[in-house]
């Protein structure tokens, strides 16, 4: 009775997880054949004796049948492959059968809980919460009935901590739930201050109040490598009706691709590692050619649109001036040799209220001077705001008449938006079409790397006006230095070089693993790696096998008596002519002297060999013994002669 | 020789980071406490990509009953003294079996007490499951009986006892670790001869040697003593008695031994050679235990690059000791033939046979050998190293066990 209940502790738990598993996985059939294979086991009391090679068979076994399923029905979807899922589920349910009927405890449960947490990480795994809590449950009451004799104490505060954790674990469910994730909050807080942010999508209206501010936010959005651009593009908003800017629908509207190749030999490649999400559009420098590998599908704005994901990689490529390409269709052909844009064709590039209208217009001639070109007069704008006027992040522009006027004839302080608001009106007033753009202004590069963290900080607003002598929009930027107030505290770039490695290795582990994987197996420094751990291996098993070679060499003796030993030696080689092999001990030398030396010479060798052997063993150095000893050897290979 | 260099490739137990992971691993967590860590570091793993419900409350309530087990576990830590009862060393490959004496020294019951041994070096591994005292009451005591598998022999010492309950929910086991010392010596391995043949014929040793010496048997007077229990009457010295009213005997010396000199070369170049060394170890023991139950003195060299000489046999130091000193050595980097030949020659001739085990067969150590047998030694020489096989002596001169 007491074992029956000892078996049933032990596979119970194992069992569940096998059903709860095949639901998971829809793999039902096979998790009854396991569950019936592992009941008949135990109840048969069958122990098969598993060696290390066997339960690897088991193992291969078990994955070679989960590969099989895979040719039966669909796997569901999940962040693990089906590829490596399939095998990988059949190898531990056949590695948590086999260790349950060797009543391996510690392995059985161990996989069974792998095999479990594997199966609910799958998204169809969302309704299985009744035999999730029936698993639970079973293993609970495992685990009591192993734990010891059950007395009242016992089952009372094993009921407690079951309350408790089960309590606790719906808490830290649902803390995952509010937030992205509690386990990785610790680790995304040491990498970026916003951990609550759970993406961006760039802002396609932009309100003038009379009143704003701006918080900096530190949440990290991409990443840029290679030839880094100024400006990222993300929105264009040609609309405005004097309390806002938005964009019209012709700005979203697809459009064909430039006829003018911009992918020329000039074209310089970076690349954008998403850090965090984004909607609609995608952001890219003007001039961009190439994106993915293909020429992009440009909306009427140069935008491209898409929906990077958190830890993709985009390769793109750009013309290295950051020009937007040349216009050559619809709405410009109506005055292609105008200096100032047809009104009907240009439609809202050029509107403005017409109050505004009439405040700007003493203001503009002002500030343009005696410039005549729409593009000279653009630069004169622009020149004006950065110099007269300053920045920062609040914006208070209450007062009489329209902010703009207000920022303009009382130069007030102000952001981005405000300054590019401004200019374009002044250039519509102007007749000169313009548009305000948002996107992100590229901090320095980091110097170690050259890499640019671009951070929700760094999203700005500039100004596109259409040149009619280069036929395409150029960007214009009026916003003020603004580095001072925005620069965020770099620090050190060996520390931000390393901090930003890792961040982008988080983010693109925890989208695409496997590609990470991919990355690291394909990289050469692992290629070497492996092709140095393969030799090596196998040098050292053509070192192991085969004969040792031996150094014959003379064993290192005391330092400071090797010198006598020396002159010993020399004494040997050229007055006996005696030439000791390095193996040879002391006593085989003095053989070798008695056999063609004098009486004289070998009791003045052999009273060399013991004070010498004095010192060297027995730690009783005499340099004068030594000395005289050698002197007498040589005065009777002297005498000898 | 050196100390083993650090190598990525040692065996795991070797790395000091895996086996301090181990330790806490082994003595920290149950069954079904290693159970839930894999499936806790599997969904931590898994929730790294992915955002599916049953996942995260998968991997809540893991956390959850993990940390609720450390809460509930701390509040029922035991509070006890051991101490071991040490049985006669083992050998290598043994499992050694001890007891461990557990009192409840605190003033409430002690439930489901484990007894283990933490911080092990790598050859020294627990052996078996730790057994489980259900209940222990205030004041109580309890002996366990605690197991190791002895890898490989050394000196060890056991400092670290760990007396650890699983109470209540099973999961881990947490207690306390106290500093309880002692000393291990693992013998090398061997099996004992039941022959081993050797040239014995006595020779002369001016002066005798005195632990060696005995009463009656030998020639030479040393000297008288007092009457001891086990004396023979035979050799009270009456005179003696006449004049001082004592008993008093006669001693003798003795002054014609077999004396045998076993040689071992300690010299390995690389660790791969290891196991060559210890297997050499393996056969001096057992050429040194045949020996001592004979009636020889022997004399046992440790030849390295320093060369050291113990002496056992008749009552100098017993099988034993030997044993202890061949746990003890360390393996050396070269041989020194002169610091051999300084050590051995001069007692060439009183030594009656020479025994050499060997590391391998080269020309230095055939030049050792020539060395001995131009002294008029008899040697026998046996080498532990298969690959390198004795050539250039006669076969009766090469021993094989």
């Amino acid at each position: 009775m007491r074992r029956g209940v000892s078996e049933l502790t032990l596979g119970a738990p194992v069992a569940a997880a096998l059903l709860l598993s095949g639901l998971a996985l829809d793999r039902m059939a096979i998790a009854i054949a396991g569950s019936l294979v592992l009941a008949i086991g135990m109840a048969a009391n069958q122990r098969p004796g598993l060696t290390r090679a066997r339960s690897w068979g088991v193992a291969i076994a078990g994955g070679l049948i989960g590969s099989l399923m895979l040719l039966v029905g669909d796997t569901p979807h999940g962040p693990v492959p089906p590829l490596i899922l399939s095998p990988a589920a059949g190898a531990l349910a056949a590695i948590a059968i086999g260790a349950t009927l060797t009543r391996r405890l510690t392995v059985a449960w161990g996989t069974a809980g792998v095999l479990v947490i594997v199966a609910v990480s799958m998204n169809s795994a969302a309704d299985l919460v009744m035999p999730g809590a029936a698993l639970a449950g079973v293993t609970a009451l495992s685990v009591l009935l192993r734990s010891g004799p059950l007395g009242p104490l016992r089952i009372a505060l094993f009921a407690l901590g079951v309350s408790a954790a089960g309590a606790g674990g719906g808490a830290l469910a649902r803390l995952q739930t509010s937030s992205e994730g509690w386990l990785l909050l610790v680790f995304e807080a040491a990498l970026q201050g916003n951990v609550f942010a759970t993406g961006l999508g760039l802002q396609s209206e932009i309100s003038l109040a009379s009143y704003s501010s701006v918080q900096l936010s530190d949440q990290a959005i991409l990443d840029v490598d290679g030839a880094t651009p100024e400006y990222l593009r993300g929105q264009v908003m040609d609309v405005f009706d004097g309390t806002g800017w938005s964009a019209s629908e012709q700005i979203g509207r697809p459009r064909d691709a430039p006829t003018t190749s911009e992918d020329s030999e000039d074209s310089v490649a970076f690349t954008l590692t998403m850090l965090s999400s984004m909607r609609d559009v995608v952001p890219l420098p003007a001039g961009t050619a190439n994106f993915q590998g293909e020429t992009p599908t440009f909306t009427d704005g140069w935008l491209v649109s898409g929906s990077p994901w958190r830890g993709e990689v985009l390769e793109a490529t750009r013309a290295p001036d950051e020009l937007l390409p040349v216009e050559s269709a619809r709405i410009y052909d109506s005055a292609p040799n105008s200096s100032v844009l047809d009104e009907a064709g240009l439609g809202a590039l050029l509107a403005l209220p017409a109050d505004l209208a009439v405040a700007l217009a003493p203001l503009v001639g002002e500030i343009i001077g005696d410039a005549d070109t729409p593009m000279d007069k653009a630069r004169a704008i622009e020149r004006h705001f950065i110099t007269a006027h300053t920045y920062s992040l609040k914006s208070d522009l209450r007062g009489e008449g329209h902010p703009l006027v207000i920022l303009i004839t009382e130069r007030r302080p102000a952001y981005c938006v405000y300054f590019a608001s401004a200019m374009a009106a002044l250039l519509r007033v102007e007749r000169i079409p313009s548009r305000v753009v948002g996107g992100f202004a590229l901090p320095p590069p980091n110097r170690l790397t050259g890499r640019v963290l671009v951070r929700k900080r760094d999203a700005h607003a500039w100004v596109e006006a259409w040149s009619t002598e280069a036929r395409r929009w150029i960007a214009y930027d009026p916003t003020p230095y603004r580095e001072a107030v925005l620069s965020a505290d770099r620090g050190n770039a060996l520390l931000e070089a390393v901090r930003d490695a890792a961040r982008r290795l988080f983010v693109r582990l925890r989208a695409q693993p496997a590609a990470v994987l991919a990355d690291v197996v394909l990289s050469w420094p692992f290629g070497v790696l492996v092709i140095g751990g393969v030799g090596w291996s196998i040098w050292l098993r053509l070192r192991g096998g085969a004969p040792r070679r031996r150094r014959v060499g003379r064993a290192p003796i005391d330092r400071a008596l090797w010198p006598h030993y020396r002159r010993y030696l020399r004494l040997l080689n050229r007055r006996g002519g005696i030439r000791p092999e390095a193996w040879q001990s002391d006593e085989e030398i003095l053989g070798l002297l008695r056999e063609s030396a004098s009486a004289e010479v070998i009791e003045a060798a052999e009273g060399f060999i013991s004070v010498y052997r004095q010192a060297r063993y027995r730690g009783q150095r005499d340099d004068d013994a030594l000395r005289s000893s050698l002197r007498r050897l040589k005065a009777a290979w002297r005498a000898g002669r | 020789m050196a100390r083993r260099r650090w190598s990525f490739f040692l065996p795991p137990l070797e790395h000091g980071f895996i086996r301090r992971l181990d330790d806490v691993y082994r003595c920290r967590l149950t069954s079904a406490g290693r159970a839930l860590v894999w499936a806790l570091v599997a969904a931590a793993v898994l929730r790294l990509g992915a955002l599916s419900p049953p996942l995260y409350v998968a991997l809540g309530l893991l956390a959850s009953t993990g940390i609720v087990a450390v809460v509930m576990g701390l509040a029922f830590r035991p509070n006890v003294t051991l101490s071991r009862r040490l049985p006669p060393p083992p050998s290598a490959g043994d499992v050694w079996h001890y007891d461990v004496q557990i009192e409840n020294t605190s003033r409430r019951l002690v439930r489901d007490l484990r007894v283990e041994e933490r911080r092990l070096p790598a050859t020294l591994r627990p052996a078996g499951k730790p057994v489980v005292v259900p209940v222990l009451a205030p004041g109580e005591r309890a002996t366990v009986r605690v197991s190791l598998s002895c890898v490989r022999r050394g000196a060890y010492t056991l400092g670290h006892l760990q007396a650890a309950s699983s109470f209540p929910l099973g999961l881990l086991k947490l207690g306390r670790v106290q500093p309880v010392s002692d000393r291990l010596l693992v013998y090398p391995a061997f099996t004992r001869l039941t022959e081993f043949a050797v040239p014995v014929g006595k020779a002369y040793q001016p002066g005798g040697i005195p632990v060696a010496s005995r009463i009656g048997e030998s020639m030479e007077l040393a000297g008288l003593r007092d009457w001891r229990d086990g004396d023979r009457p035979r050799d009270v010295h009456w005179p003696a008695f006449a004049r001082t009213g004592r008993l008093v005997v006669r001693e003798r010396m003795e002054e014609h031994f077999t004396r045998l000199a076993l040689v071992l070369d300690i010299e390995i170049s690389r660790w791969a050679d290891a196991p060559v060394f210890e297997r050499g170890l393996s056969a001096a023991a057992a050429i040194a235990d045949a020996l001592a139950r004979r009636d020889h003195i022997i004399d046992i060299f440790a030849a390295g690059e320093t060369v050291y000489r113990f002496q056992a046999g008749r009552a100098l130091a017993h099988v034993e000791n030997i044993l202890d000193l061949l746990a003890c050595l360390e393996p050396g980097s070269h041989l020194d033939v002169d610091a051999l030949a300084a050590e051995i020659l001069p007692l060439s001739r009183r030594l009656s046979a020479v025994i050499v085990v060997l590391t391998c067969w080269d020309e230095v150590r055939a030049g050792v050998i020539d060395l001995l047998r131009a002294q008029g030694l008899t040697v026998r020489v046996l080498c532990v190293r298969p690959d390198t096989p004795i050539t250039g002596l006669p076969p009766h001169l090469v021993v094989t066990l």
